[in-house]
């Protein structure tokens, strides 16, 4: 960034900087509004707040550069960063989730989506339903839409799921939108034929691995038979596709999730080797939340913050030793928030930003047509309580659902700049709340981040990348995940 | 202090809580217990009824008090930046006029 | 029946784990010993009520473990940092503002010289090289095997220069 020379204003007293800190072993981590971030020793943070860097001082050209130096800011710069880390600000809902069935059959221990029995065909969503949500996700002023197919579990209602495909193919093509579709599936009722559709139709698949069969069959009880083998079956068959590609169609690699539970704590490195054997490059270590079916079990499945930031940075430690022995593998949420911290790029991960994705980046579209902030705040619906739900796909204009009641109190409830905590927070122009997390754990949008699990538990994941990314040689690792093309 | 079965009272001086961070601060609390909200000499009186545990929860509606009361610190402040974001991101959501802000997936 | 009046006075005297801390608010903003309190309010109970003309007393009772003289520790350290943190943030208010605003309204600038992705001392190398391969285009033409039916010599080049009649 050009760095503007100091004010000839000799008379006028230094001026502190933009910055936010965080203490740390041995210094602080300062960060500002553009989402740049610097280390100082303790001995030195002092004179850097105080704006008292003199021009020989050996900290300031480091400083200057992030835009720690008052009198060295490069406003146009800083501008142009802040406005890439928030391009989300001026899209519309990208992220459309049409939940095509609560029916599944597996009983996830931690299910957050509240899924059905198989024989509860009335949570289905029906032809004239999808095609609508179709419709109406392209309604969306944001060029770019994503249609991700969720249930329960949707391949139990193919049928609707292939229409819903063909009309969102055929919705991009005449609006001349980018379109993205994805399906998160169990894998248990895929079959060629439906993989051949998919594959044919440009859709990217998705599903969870929890770890090794033992580990991963304990969490996702299927009746049917071994969830694990089916998982891993129809991973290699995508991954066998995808390396084949075809010339009519574009193949894309299939991902993985990991949903950690109290059971996945002690296990990090079979679960990160198991996602290494099958050649999966990236791992979302993701945390349960106390939502849903989860909330009830939390006693036997959940864990505290503190434990999941130490398991946290156990795998990411674990994941860059990988690397370093050539094994290509990136943990998921290091390396959106390193697009951010580094690249000063929105990874569109709607959980994680200012304002959250509550409506207004992201709509959960329900069987019944109801349409609701997210899919969290769809589970809070069908537990009885629908203050989450911001209107119906059959009744209501997007206009109408963006500035909805349910929408504008999501918005402004997790504005961090309207937050005590997360306006002081270093972390905050990486980091975002969640007000279905805060109203389901502490009874308001609002929450309270000084005693909130999700805010303690992003602290620790924060932490444990800015820590690895102080380290010279993990730093280089940590890059090359983000680094452009 | 004089402990009467499952009834507890908090006196929040207006000095250092406004009358909006307690009132608030109830509702936030009125699934949990029983909470009213009383006239007070010096301050707004919250009396709590309810089971076992009520000395925790007292404790806890205290600090969603002060939650709330920071947070009303916080918006005399911040509200002109707070809500640039807000208006933004609602109108750019409904297709209001956008200048042009690209990026992002 | 008396309902239980528990109001800050009583509350240090009654509570045992409870420790207390007086803040002057001619040194601390009143906000700044709120936040303070709230920044341990994870940890523990936190009540402040007013303590005689020009204080105020955070009364911290922990919720579990911490013993109160860390808690008080931690209290005071906070309400240092919150101090700095309010004088950064009062100066940096407007800047801010301008910054967010300026980001989220861009100016028409003037169009800028294409990028052509070399450094500077890269851009220079280039440019002797295109210069030196010009002058080197040049010298070929001149030459003989290059022009060889003299087009481009001038007629001097030729024939001589014309001499002057003797007179």
């Amino acid at each position: 960034m050009a760095q503007k020379s100091p004010a000839k204003n000799k008379k006028a007293a230094p001026r502190s900087p933009l910055a936010l800190w965080e203490k740390g072993p041995g210094g602080r981590l300062l960060t500002n509004d553009a989402g740049c971030h610097a280390w100082v020793e303790e001995k030195d943070f002092r004179r850097v707040i105080a704006g008292g860097l003199g021009a020989k001082d050996p900290l300031l050209k480091r400083l200057s550069a992030g835009g720690f130096v008052r009198e060295r800011m490069d406003f146009d710069g800083l501008a142009d960063r802040w406005r890439t880390l928030n391009a989300h600000l001026g899209q519309g809902p990208g992220l459309h989730i049409l939940v095509l069935t609560l029916r599944c059959n597996h009983k996830c221990l931690y299910c957050q989506s509240s899924a059905a029995g198989e024989g509860a065909k009335k949570t289905d969503m029906d032809l004239k339903t999808a095609l609508k949500s179709v419709d109406f996700a392209f309604s969306s002023p944001n060029p770019a839409i994503t249609i991700e197919f969720q249930g329960g579990e949707p391949l139990l209602n193919w049928n609707v799921l292939k229409a819903a495909v063909k009309r969102a193919r055929q919705k991009a093509a005449s609006s001349g939108k980018e379109l993205k579709l994805a399906l998160v599936s169990n894998f248990s009722l895929m079959t060629e034929e439906k993989a051949r559709f998919l594959l044919a139709h440009e859709v990217s698949i998705c599903t969870s691995l929890d770890g090794p069969a033992g580990l991963h069959n304990n969490n996702r009880i299927f009746a049917g038979g071994n969830s694990h083998a089916a998982t891993v079956r129809w991973i290699k068959y995508f991954q066998e596709k995808y390396k084949k590609q075809a010339p009519e169609y574009r193949v894309f690699k299939p991902g993985a999730l990991l949903t950690v539970s109290k059971h996945s704590l002690p296990r990090h490195r079979e679960i990160i080797d198991e996602y290494a054997r099958l050649g999966l490059e990236d791992i979302f270590v993701r945390p349960l939340a106390p939502i849903g079916y989860a909330r009830e079990l939390w006693g036997k499945i959940g864990y505290t913050p503190e434990e999941f930031s130490a398991f946290y940075g156990r795998c990411l430690d674990y994941i860059i030793s990988l690397n370093r022995r050539g094994v290509v593998l990136r943990e998921k949420m290091a390396s959106m928030m390193l697009e951010k911290i580094l690249n000063a790029t929105e990874p569109g991960y709607l959980d994680a930003r200012c304002p959250c994705g509550a409506a207004i980046g992201q709509i959960a579209y329900n069987h019944n047509g109801d349409l609701y902030t997210c899919d969290e705040g769809r589970m809070v619906g069908w537990e009885g309580d629908d203050i989450f739900r911001v209107g119906n796909v059959f009744r209501d204009s997007l206009r109408k659902i963006v500035s909805s009641p349910a929408a504008r109190a999501c918005v402004v409830a997790s504005n961090l700049e309207a937050q005590p905590e997360c306006s002081r927070c270093a972390y905050k122009p990486f980091c975002g709340v969640c007000p279905v997390y805060n109203y389901e754990a502490q009874g308001s949008l609002w929450g309270n981040m000084r005693s909130n699990g999700r805010c303690s538990l992003s602290k620790g994941v924060f932490g444990a990348i800015f820590a690895r990314l102080k380290r010279p040689a993990d730093r280089k690792i940590l890059e090359s995940w983000v680094a452009k093309k | 202090m004089m402990k009467q079965q499952n009834i507890k009272e908090l006196v929040f001086e207006t000095a250092v809580y406004s009358k909006e961070a307690v009132d608030l601060a109830a509702y936030v609390f009125s699934g949990r217990c029983g909470v009213k909200v009383l006239p007070g000499r010096s301050g707004a009186r919250v009396r709590l009824t309810g089971g076992d545990g009520l000395d925790g929860l007292a404790g806890e509606l205290a600090n969603e008090a002060l939650n709330q009361q920071c947070r009303i610190d916080l918006a005399k402040k911040n509200s002109k930046l707070a809500g640039m974001i807000v208006t933004k991101a609602l109108l750019s959501a409904c297709g209001g006029k956008n200048p042009g802000i690209r990026g992002g997936k | 029946m008396r309902p239980e009046t528990l109001v800050f006075k009583e509350e240090r005297r009654l509570a045992t784990k409870t420790v207390s801390v007086k803040v002057d608010l001619k040194k601390y903003s009143l906000d700044a010993a709120r936040y303070a309190a709230y920044a341990v309010s994870g940890e523990a109970f936190v009540f402040i009520g007013t303590a005689g003309k020009g204080s105020v007393a955070v009364a911290l009772t922990p919720k579990s473990g911490a013993p109160g003289p860390r808690l008080k520790a931690r209290f005071i350290a906070e309400l240092e940092d919150e101090a700095l943190r309010e004088a950064v943030s009062d100066n940096n208010r407007e800047l801010r503002e301008f910054l967010t605003l300026k980001a989220l309204s861009p100016e028409k600038r003037a169009a800028a010289v294409p990028d052509s992705g070399l450094t500077p001392e890269q851009e220079k190398e280039l440019a002797d090289l295109i210069s030196q391969v010009e002058k080197e285009i040049k010298e070929d033409v001149r030459g003989a095997a290059a022009d060889p039916l003299g087009v481009t010599s001038t007629w001097e080049d030729k024939y001589g220069a014309k001499k002057p009649r003797k007179k």
